[in-house]
């Protein structure tokens, strides 16, 4: 497992991506996040992690077009690479290994 | 659309931004920050839009998004260069590089000691366990904005046994002996205090030997510190003192109970010799009673540790209900606290060791500031002028392809190598001063050590804050410099027309240190004024010493006729005290029909002669006889006026209601100076009651004054075998009142030498650079025919101007610091243009020192060699 560590807000930013599937730029990914989680988050925050992850090969980007919106600058859009995909669901196996090992009895009470 | 195009974020956020940012990611970022910014003028307006962006640009400042800079590609073998050219460069300029390790070191020293001794001051009373919960009790005076730090023993027994709120509180009174006697020794005891258990279970106490409850709650039983316990038995083991008998003024024989160590020197409280309050008890006349809610010794205070969570306000409160159903005087005072930590800060305080006002320690941080403001500047301006010697290696290196940053950090690195030299130096000086301080002013630090991590953080603080202050500007103009230009032709040497940013530092150092001087002189014409007034009363060859049995009348009366038999002793004469103390004030409040509510006086006790033996004039009526029974008062001129007379005849015959009770006034004395100069003069009544008088005035003959004092130390001795012999000269006494003034203006002075001495380098260093780099025009002048005083008058004019400026600057700053520091003496002097003629006087000849004398230098040079060396 320490194979594909993955922080909390990582594997949170991954997800996200994953879910905007073709749209996944910077502000997209934090709009989503609040949406569904409600979660505040800084663009510095956000950046750092999208570039760690790029950095490892969990994620891929390419530039968009240019339009007149954004002062004229491109979007930068991440798509999760096979390799992230595969270190995602890995994570999510644990999880679920986790939780299928839990007693019955600790849920029911 | 288009209003909304004008709606952009900050734009200096925007490049500093685009500055730290890694270029592959600059453009998406911004795109998003953009976007965001956008979105949000449109939903929480533009002003909210932009704070919030800031905000963002200030949260991407993190190392995942940073450029690399470039500064992190220099190898060991540039840093090695760097270093070596440093090196070099301060080796080449050896008057610059002295110039500024000398003005650094100086402003960095002083400002290191004053620093450090701000730090030791707000540290007072701070290491208390239970510090934050720990108040002294204070009472206010309604109609006055003072207060003042006496609690009467009602207060504290009503908060211990009344006010659940309060986990502790305890009385304490500082009473030093005349005399105490250890094993047929008589010695002196400072520091010596009754006290109450309570208030070592408040305080932070060592105990070597007992516990508050076993040491100090039953009658007669003394703690002693350490080295008292060592200094009063010798140095046996220290259980030894146990059980031993100490005599306090021969009133009490104190049984050794218990050993603490040595109090902290930053704590109001030096615990030399502790004894039982319960001791004072066992007296049947003792005042201070659960039933004292008024009057008594000033130096009997009250301590308070609150129960955790409970606000100061509350118990405050409850205590001024319950005094305000035994108010039966209506003083309609009222109780407060004050927070320990800040008892050292508070001057209503009658204070156990010494207070500190704590604008004092404004001042002092400010001057540590100002100081290290001169010596910068300095350095801004004399590496500018090195600059123009060096742009030439500048050109060449930014041509063999070094970038802007290399630049910058070379000149970094030569700042900190100045910097890194003045600091040993600095601290060096810095521990001299502080070792001297306690004659400088009132503290004690020099009796710790300033050496801890902290310490040493904030050297190293400094340290980097100082390279960056005074590197920073001539790194950014240097590296500026277009290598073309430079390496193609001779660059314009400084203009001495324009006004430069060098001419506003010149300037600016100068009104620091001017004002600094116009302090001074103010301060010592104070000093001066202080000691040197008229006080309205004889004090040359006086001689006062305390009378120990204060109402035997027999021995006083024998000491009297057996002086009186030397010629060397002219008078003799008793009192409370002299005509002027700090200490042993004692006050009534008086009644009379013309006066306002609140009248009181200043009581003193006086012997039949004593008007005349301190040559106090009599207005109205007469002076004391024999047969006066203490029914009769003798009053001042104001005493007078506040009854409501314009004359001092109307007042004779006046019957006035006080503490002493009914008196009836038989004379009127003119107004004198009994308090110090500072304050203003008090009422005054006075009696001729031999019950109190406590103190005997002698006065001797000029011609044999050691001769004198042989006889009453003999006599004095003869009578009271079992005291201490102290005598003291009234007017030196007298100048005592002033003790921190003076201390505060000697160290003053200090600063001012400092000032100006650090504003004189700066001012050397530029006219030496000033006259070599005109030394073609010189050689040129005098070739012409131009005289010597015509070419001293060319190269130093333009600086006499500047501290002319600075001077104007100065004279405005000073007077106003000065009028509104005077405000607090109520006998003052004026400032006059005779203080600003003086400083002004100062200042040019001392500026003249370096301006002249490198001027002279320059000009009666050969012509022809200044010409010759192409």
């Amino acid at each position: 497992m320490s194979k594909h560590h993955l922080g909390e807000f990582e594997e949170i930013v991954m997800l996200t991506v994953a879910i905007l599937y073709d749209e996944a730029y910077g502000i997209a990914i934090i709009d989503e996040m609040e949406e569904r989680l409600g979660r505040k988050v800084s663009i510095g925050a956000l950046q750092t992690v999208l570039r760690r992850l790029e950095k490892k090969g969990y994620l891929s980007s390419r530039f968009g077009e240019a339009t007149k919106m954004r002062g004229g600058k491109r979007k930068r859009y991440f798509t999760l690479t096979s390799y992230g995909k595969k270190v995602l669901t890995a994570v999510k196996e644990q999880r679920v290994g986790l939780w299928n090992a839990i007693p019955k009895l600790v849920f029911n009470e | 659309m288009a209003n909304k195009n004008q709606l952009k974020p900050p734009n200096c956020f925007l490049r500093f931004f685009r500055w730290y940012c890694h270029p592959d990611y600059q453009e998406d970022i911004e795109g998003d920050l953009l976007e965001r910014f956008e979105n949000r003028v449109q939903e929480s307006g533009v002003s909210k839009a932009k704070w919030l962006f800031i905000k963002d640009v200030l949260l991407l400042f993190r190392p995942g998004i940073l450029a690399k800079f470039s500064i992190t590609y220099i190898n060991k073998g540039m840093l090695r260069n760097f270093m070596t050219v440093s090196f070099r460069n301060l080796l080449r300029n050896k008057t610059y590089a002295t110039i500024n390790v000398t003005g650094l070191s100086l402003a960095l020293g002083i400002a290191i000691a004053l620093f450090s001794i701000v730090r030791f001051e707000k540290s007072f009373d701070t290491y208390h366990k239970n510090a934050d919960r720990l108040f002294q009790i204070v009472q206010y005076s309604e109609g006055s904005s003072g207060s003042n730090s006496h609690t009467p023993y009602g207060a504290i027994y009503a908060l211990r046994e009344e006010i659940p709120e309060v986990e502790f509180a305890g009385a304490i009174l500082k009473d030093d002996p005349q005399v105490i006697e250890v094993e047929n020794q008589k010695l002196k005891q400072p520091h010596t205090y009754f006290i109450e258990p309570d208030i070592l279970k408040m305080l932070d106490v060592d105990w070597i030997y007992g516990s508050p409850e076993t040491s100090l709650s039953g009658p007669y039983q003394a703690v002693l510190d350490v080295e008292t316990a060592e200094r009063l038995f010798g140095d046996l083991k220290k259980e030894s003192a146990l059980g031993k008998v100490i005599s306090y003024d021969n009133k009490y024989d104190m049984k050794v109970s218990g050993i603490v160590q040595k109090s902290p020197t930053n704590s109001e409280f030096q615990f030399k010799m502790l004894l039982s309050m319960a001791t004072r008890r066992q007296d049947p006349k003792w005042y201070e009673t659960s039933a004292n809610w008024e009057g008594g010794h000033s130096w009997h205070h009250g301590y308070v540790q609150l129960k955790e969570g409970v606000r100061k306000e509350v118990v405050e409160e409850k205590l001024n209900k319950i005094y305000a159903v035994q108010d039966q005087y209506h003083h309609r005072k009222s109780f407060g606290f004050v927070d320990l930590k800040y008892a050292h800060f508070n001057q209503y305080n009658d204070s156990y060791n010494y207070d500190t006002p704590a604008w004092l320690l404004g001042t002092l941080t400010y001057v540590g500031l100002f100081l290290i403001l001169i010596a910068c500047i300095n350095f801004i301006n004399l590496a500018t002028i090195q600059a123009t010697h060096r742009y030439k290696e500048i050109a060449i290196r930014k041509v063999m392809g070094s970038s802007r940053n290399f630049l910058i950090g070379q000149f970094m690195i030569e700042t900190g190598l100045i910097v890194a030299v003045s600091m040993p130096l600095a601290v060096l000086l810095a521990q001299i001063i502080i070792n001297a301080s306690d004659r400088l002013l009132t503290t004690q630090i020099a009796h710790v050590s300033i050496w801890d991590v902290n310490f040493f953080l904030f050297l190293l603080g400094s340290g980097i804050a100082i390279t960056l202050l005074a590197g920073f500007y001539p790194a950014f103009i240097f590296s500026r410099f277009r290598p073309i230009r430079i390496l193609r032709s001779k660059l314009s040497t400084l203009s001495s027309r324009k006004v430069t940013l060098r001419h506003v530092m010149v300037i600016s150092q100068f009104v620091i240190a001017q004002t600094l001087v116009i302090i001074i002189i103010v301060s010592t014409k104070q000093m001066r004024h202080f000691y040197s007034a008229d006080l309205g009363f004889n004090q040359e060859a006086i001689v006062t010493v305390n009378m120990p049995e204060k109402g035997n009348k027999e021995k006083r009366e024998r000491l009297r006729s057996q002086l009186l038999r030397h010629p060397e002793i002219l008078e003799v004469t008793f009192g409370l005290t002299a005509p002027a103390t700090r200490t042993d004030q004692w006050w009534s409040g008086i009644k009379h029909p013309g006066a306002p509510e609140d009248f009181g006086c200043r009581i003193q006790f006086v012997d039949n002669n004593y008007l005349d033996f301190y040559g106090l004039e009599l207005i109205a009526g007469r002076g004391f006889l024999p047969s006066d029974t203490g029914r009769h008062t003798i009053v001042n001129e104001l005493a007078v006026r506040e009854m409501g007379f314009t004359n001092a005849e109307e007042a004779l015959g006046e019957v006035i209601e006080g503490w002493p009770g009914r008196l009836s006034i038989i004379g009127v004395i003119k107004d004198f100076h009994s308090q110090s100069l500072k304050d203003d003069i008090v009422a005054h009544a006075y009696l001729n009651n031999s019950w109190n008088f406590k103190t005997a005035s002698i006065k001797l003959s000029p011609h044999n004054m050691q001769k004198g004092m042989e006889h009453i130390e003999a006599y004095w001795s003869q009578l009271f075998p079992k005291n201490y012999f102290e005598f003291q000269f009234l007017s030196e006494d007298l100048k005592r009142f002033y003790e921190s003034e003076r201390k505060f203006s000697n160290f003053l002075g200090l600063f001012a030498i400092a000032g100006i001495l650090i504003g004189i380098m700066g001012l050397y260093g530029l006219i030496n650079f000033v006259c070599i780099s005109k030394t073609k025009e010189i050689g040129i002048r005098k070739v012409l025919g131009s005289t010597l005083t015509g070419i001293v008058v060319t190269l130093s004019g333009g600086f006499f101007k500047l501290v002319l400026i600075a001077f104007i600057f100065a004279s405005a700053l000073g007077w106003y610091l000065m009028d509104s520091f005077l405000q607090n003496y109520a006998y003052r002097i004026t400032v006059g243009w005779e203080i600003f003629a003086l400083a002004a006087l100062i200042s040019v000849g001392v500026a003249s020192i370096p301006i002249s004398s490198q001027a002279v230098k320059a000009a009666v040079r050969n012509p022809v060699d200044a010409l010759r060396n192409e």
